[in-house]
């Protein structure tokens, strides 16, 4: 048995450092690695449920060819012929931008680079996608607010004494977060969480907010107020480093806590808690979530709250940050997230970045000149994750031609006329870095690809053979097939930083140029140089208010809407996004999926614990058990995101494509139903 | 033998579940088969109450239960490391050993027909490792290391009885943080809501121990009239032989390996089950035998036997909780032995045995809460059937007995039915 040091490349926060154990050509074992201070205990479940995984009888390792609506195994030379016939015809006929080109977070890595190379230079044009799922109001909140996305180590936690996890759960989302969380609860410090939840991060809390979904700007709002009303704000760090707090304190003026408590549903008394908490108790390290900032409101409600760690002075010190994204470990990166997730300014005509992920159904059925004709899936699972999938489902089955490279017959997959078998993470080498912890990290080969598997880099350079490109051209745009040329370009990237594969393979290395402490220089990559409570930008790129403020998310507040309650898609420490849960051992875990629904919300629909319901609004429905419980406030059901439809309650089916205020993000947060009974429980 | 073992601590343990996929990394179990267990507290997040979660697996006993009753001698002691050790291949698959664990360890798989459990990873302990689940534990809520062993723990979750576990456990104090919240956003009141409890021992589930237990009280109160040798009719030595074997068969029902029933003779030494089966299997021949030949020291001999079998049948049960609170049950084996022989031999002492089973039968339903109409119908019937045939031989009227005798046999059969949803496990993880 050999073992080798590996990374986990899931799109996640923790990121964990992994020691792979391999006997016999296969991978048998998932242990820590003690090396990485973020994750010393090792990885999750889903991190350990690697070993079936990789070895899972489900896995698709051959190309797969629809014929009367089933799959049938083909020969690489067939699928490829199939393709590359497809690819001409689409771009003799239509235009290369009659190809769509997705992908998503799958897997990370360097190497996925090329995949965007094949579709410029080789192919000569596609559409494809900008915007985000994920995080990006966020991100652009914080990027115009502080210049950068970048948060402390995350074993600064521990040197807090107040820590608010706004909207985060971090026991099921980051659950490496945990750790230094508990020993600063251990040494004394106060857990304060904000979320329509009572999550398992909310188990040693001294104070919780349960607000209505996307009424947190209101509370920050209202808490700034209090704040600055109190005078417990830090007037020496204002002075220095923030710009606009005078417009700022003006402008929070009417927001009062009885505003912002009939607004969001939270007592005054609370809120004005949660204000005396962040006003007097230091260092504080304020942990916002990613979920609250996927509403039509995001960006501002993360604006709002992040202006309560400027005006406390709780930026650039030890146990005082903004937790946010922590992108230091992004050193490969040309532009940064959000930034890349912009269209182009000026589209240069080969790729024609037009289509929204967040509207990816809607924008996909829009496209005029040319239609589009043909998609190329890869690293996602756009018909679970993408909102309003009803539309996402439509717009794929109007195609000519779908091509999904896939691990596992997902919800996409299905809809494939071909599929091609995805590469899994021990079967290529690849450098990762990390949102939350400050490594890059080596993600090893550490075993042949199972079946026919190739990887992505392998697959294009084959297209590209077929499509009559000369190797001499194919080898300055694409990578050769083989090890040895993943190891090279590997080792090119490395040089930049004097370091090499061999450095990697024993362990994760901290990223050049890592400030522990971030912005502990006080240095603000804004246009001032100072951290913008104002901020011009927001208005000339967002069209926004450049302070924050609170603006009712879109649909959610109709007085007279057929669809009363709020539903909540959270993450699950049971998947990322839609991977993971047809594995056994996970969904042995998970069990079967339920709608958690407030009892006394439940008892007015005459809904039992258990029994079978209905959840529905415009866009779709579907039937799930659920699950009476005092986790959920009322007026808020919760489904987990991530379901396939052939697991029973594709969430996404439900919400709406809409952007984010900033960033490009998706809105699928804004999302309002109506949950009736179907069959009572047998 | 070393300390060492578990050491857990509730204040970092959020119920992520990485153990159990852990173990079945490591010892290949087949889901829904988890040898760990993840259980939550206050699942529901009942407002104003804390939560916790325990992880928990076999805790290695210096006093282990499982070891002590197992009737067949399948489990073992490493004395390197402490596991208590279990061998598929010896298991009877008879559950005996799930009834005795306070911690739901021993698990039963049906596709198996036997118990499997968690090893400690003995392999691994002995190469100088530690269990799997521990290692992968990804916020050190489970660890392994030295310990202190005591008797009982004391901590939400551990039962009170004394097995001297494998496992210190720490920061149980989370158990009382409860964050200042609103209630109205929650919506909670009392009425809304009412504590489940699921019962592990489920009578439904059990019918070839009620029938064999049953039919065990039967067959020696029974045998007691057979001390007027010269009156039992031929048939009535067929019909005794026969249901004697009746019973023995019933009760292979409730074996996973029924093949390897004959283990279950191995451990008289110390396990109950093992001397009540020795002592069935005594009575059996012996009876057999005073029933073919008459003669009357083997009657006396047997009868003795077939005593000190009805004890051994209710020593079984003394593993189980008791959720009734007279002294004994009114299905007690003796008992009804006792009380049957006497009604068939239209003896005035059934008048004090059917008046104490009365009592006793009363008196556990005092406490009752849900009544609902199968209840009262099946008291009913239980009185009529102790009653009516009190009446009968209170005023003599001999020639009816045979009806009331069946119609005693049915109220019994009732009440040893209730019996087996009266007693449970030892079940402290409903107590977080």
């Amino acid at each position: 048995m050999k073992e080798f040091i590996t990374a986990c490349p899931r799109n996640c926060y923790s990121t964990c450092s992994l020691v792979v154990q391999v006997d016999k050509g296969k991978v048998v074992g998932v242990n820590p690695l003690p090396l990485n201070r973020a994750t010393p205990f090792g990885g999750c479940l889903k991190g350990l449920s690697y070993v079936e995984r990789a070895n899972s009888p489900d896995r698709i390792i051959y190309p797969l060819k629809k014929v009367n609506g089933s799959f049938k195994r083909i020969s690489w030379n067939e699928a490829l012929e199939t393709i590359v016939e497809k690819l001409i015809h689409f771009r003799d006929v239509y235009g290369q931008q009659s190809v769509l080109f997705y992908a998503a977070s799958g897997m990370a890595g360097l190497l996925n680079d090329f995949s965007g190379k094949f579709w410029r230079h080789v192919y000569g044009g596609a559409t494809t996608i900008y915007g985000n799922l994920c995080w990006p109001a966020g991100l652009e909140a914080t990027r115009l607010t502080l210049g950068e996305n970048k948060h402390n180590v995350p074993w600064d936690l521990e040197n807090a004494k107040l820590i608010v996890l706004w909207g985060k759960n971090p026991a099921e989302s980051n659950v490496h977060e945990m750790i230094p969380l508990n020993n600063a609860l251990d040494k004394g410090a106060e857990l304060l969480v904000i979320d329509p939840r009572r999550t398992q991060s909310t188990q040693r809390a001294s104070l919780l907010l349960q607000p209505y979904p996307s009424t947190d700007a209101a509370i920050a709002l209202a808490v700034a107020n209090i704040l600055i009303q109190k005078e417990w704000i830090d007037n020496d760090f204002i002075d220095r480093h923030v710009l606009g707090f005078e417009r700022f304190a003006e402008h929070v003026k009417p927001f009062t806590a009885r505003w912002a408590s009939h607004i969001s549903g939270v007592p005054i008394n609370l809120i004005e808690k949660l204000a005396w908490y962040i006003g007097n108790v230091k260092p504080m390290t304020l942990i916002p979530g990613y979920g609250m900032q996927r509403y039509t409101n995001g960006g501002q409600t993360v604006r709002a709250i992040l202006a309560l760690s400027v005006i406390t002075g709780n930026i650039g010190k030890p146990g005082a940050c903004w937790h946010y994204a922590n992108l230091q470990s992004y050193v490969f990166d040309d532009v940064l997230e959000p930034l890349c997730y912009y269209p182009p300014d000026k589209p240069d005509g080969v790729i024609r970045r037009s289509i929204s992920t967040a509207r990816i159904g809607e924008d996909m059925l829009a496209t005029k000149e040319p239609e589009l004709k043909m998609i190329w899936v890869e690293r996602g699972n756009p018909l679970t994750q993408n909102p309003n999938t009803g539309k996402v489902l439509e717009a794929f089955r109007k195609l000519d031609f779908r091509v999904v490279v896939e691990q596992f017959m997902t919800d996409t997959a299905l809809e494939a006329d071909i599929i091609l078998p995805a590469k899994n993470m021990f079967e290529q080498s690849d450098i990762i870095g990390s949102y939350w912890n400050p490594y890059f990290q080596l993600k090893q080969k550490v075993v042949e690809p199972a079946g026919e598997v190739k990887p992505e880099t392998e697959i294009y350079w084959l297209l590209a053979q077929k499509l009559g490109f000369t190797e001499a051209y194919l080898s300055q745009v694409l990578l050769p097939p083989g090890d040895d040329q993943v190891d090279n370009f590997l080792e090119s990237r490395l040089k930049e930083f004097n370091l090499s594969l061999d450095d990697l393979k024993k362990g994760p290395i901290l990223a050049p140029g890592l400030q522990e402490v971030a912005f502990s220089d006080f240095r603000f990559a804004t246009p001032s140089g100072k951290i913008e409570l104002y901020s011009d930008q927001v208005q000339s790129i967002w069209g926004e208010n450049p302070l924050p403020v609170y603006k009712p998310a879109e649909e959610l507040f109709h007085n007279q809407t057929p669809y009363p309650l709020f539903l909540m898609s959270p993450n699950t420490k049971n998947r990322i996004h839609s991977q993971f849960n047809n594995l056994k051992v996970i969904s042995m875990v998970s069990g079967p999926p339920v709608l958690q629904i407030n009892p006394a919300d439940a008892n007015q629909r005459g809904i039992g614990d258990g029994d079978w319901v209905e959840i529905f609004n415009d866009r779709g429905s579907f039937r799930v058990k659920a699950q009476l419980t005092y986790e959920v406030r009322v007026g808020c059901v919760v489904i987990p995101n991530g379901w396939w439809r052939t697991q029973g309650a594709s969430v996404n089916i439900l919400s709406e494509g809409r952007e984010t205020d900033m960033g490009h993000g998706s809105a699928f947060h804004n999302n309002r139903v109506e949950v009736k009974l179907v069959k009572r429980k047998q | 033998m070393s300390d060492r073992g578990f050491i857990f601590d509730y204040s970092r343990c959020v119920g992520c579940h990485a153990c159990i996929v852990a173990c079945y990394n490591q010892n290949h179990t087949e889901p829904s088969m988890t040898w760990r267990m993840v259980v939550n507290g206050n699942p529901i997040k009942i407002p104003l109450k804390g939560f916790i979660n325990l992880s928990i697996a076999c805790n290695h006993c210096v006093d282990a239960p499982c070891m002590v009753i197992c009737p067949a001698i399948a489990y073992s002691r490493d004395d390197e490391t402490g596991a208590i050790v279990h061998d598929h291949l010896k298991c009877i698959g008879c559950k005996y050993c799930t009834w005795a664990c306070p911690y739901e360890t021993p698990k039963f798989n049906p596709v198996k027909g036997v118990i499997e459990k968690c090893n400690f990873c003995n392999d691994l302990l002995k190469e100088g490792g530690i269990p799997a689940c521990a290692s992968a534990c990804p916020t050190g809520a489970l660890t392994y290391g030295d310990i202190k062993i005591e008797p009982k723990l004391s901590k939400p979750g551990f039962p009170e009885i004394e097995t001297s576990p494998r496992i210190n456990v720490i920061n149980d104090i989370v158990e009382r943080a409860i964050p200042e919240m609103d209630i109205d956003a929650i919506g909670y009141q009392q009425s809304n809501y009412t504590e489940r409890y699921t019962h592990r021992i489920r009578a439904s589930k059990e019918i070839p121990l009620i029938i064999f237990t049953y039919l065990s009280a039967v067959l020696v109160g029974w045998f007691i009239t057979f001390y007027r040798f010269e009156k039992i009719s031929s048939f009535n030595r067929i019909a005794f032989i026969f249901l004697f074997a009746f019973a023995g068969f019933a009760s292979l029902f409730h074996l996973g390996k029924p093949l390897r029933a004959y283990r279950a003779l191995f451990h008289v030494k110390s396990s109950w089950l093992s001397r009540e089966i020795s002592l069935f299997g005594l009575f059996a021949l012996l009876s057999s035998i005073f029933v073919l030949t008459g003669t009357v020291a083997i009657f006396w001999l047997a009868l003795v036997v077939g005593a000190v079998f009805l004890i051994s049948v209710e020593m079984v049960y003394h593993v189980t909780r008791k959720d009734y609170r007279t002294p004994i049950h009114s299905s007690n084996t003796l008992l009804t032995a006792v009380t049957f022989a006497s009604l068939f031999l239209i003896s005035k002492e059934f008048i004090l045995f059917a008046v104490v089973k009365l009592l006793l039968y009363l008196s556990r339903h005092a406490y009752e809460q849900n009544i609902d109409f199968k209840n009262i119908l099946l008291s009913l019937l239980r009185f009529l059937a102790l009653l009516l045939p009190f009446v009968v031989i209170l005023f003599g009227t001999i020639s009816l007995i045979t009806p009331f005798v069946i119609l005693f046999l049915v109220g019994e059969l009732i009440d040893r039915y209730e019996y087996y949803t009266n007693i449970d496990t030892h079940n402290p993880f409903q107590s977080i």
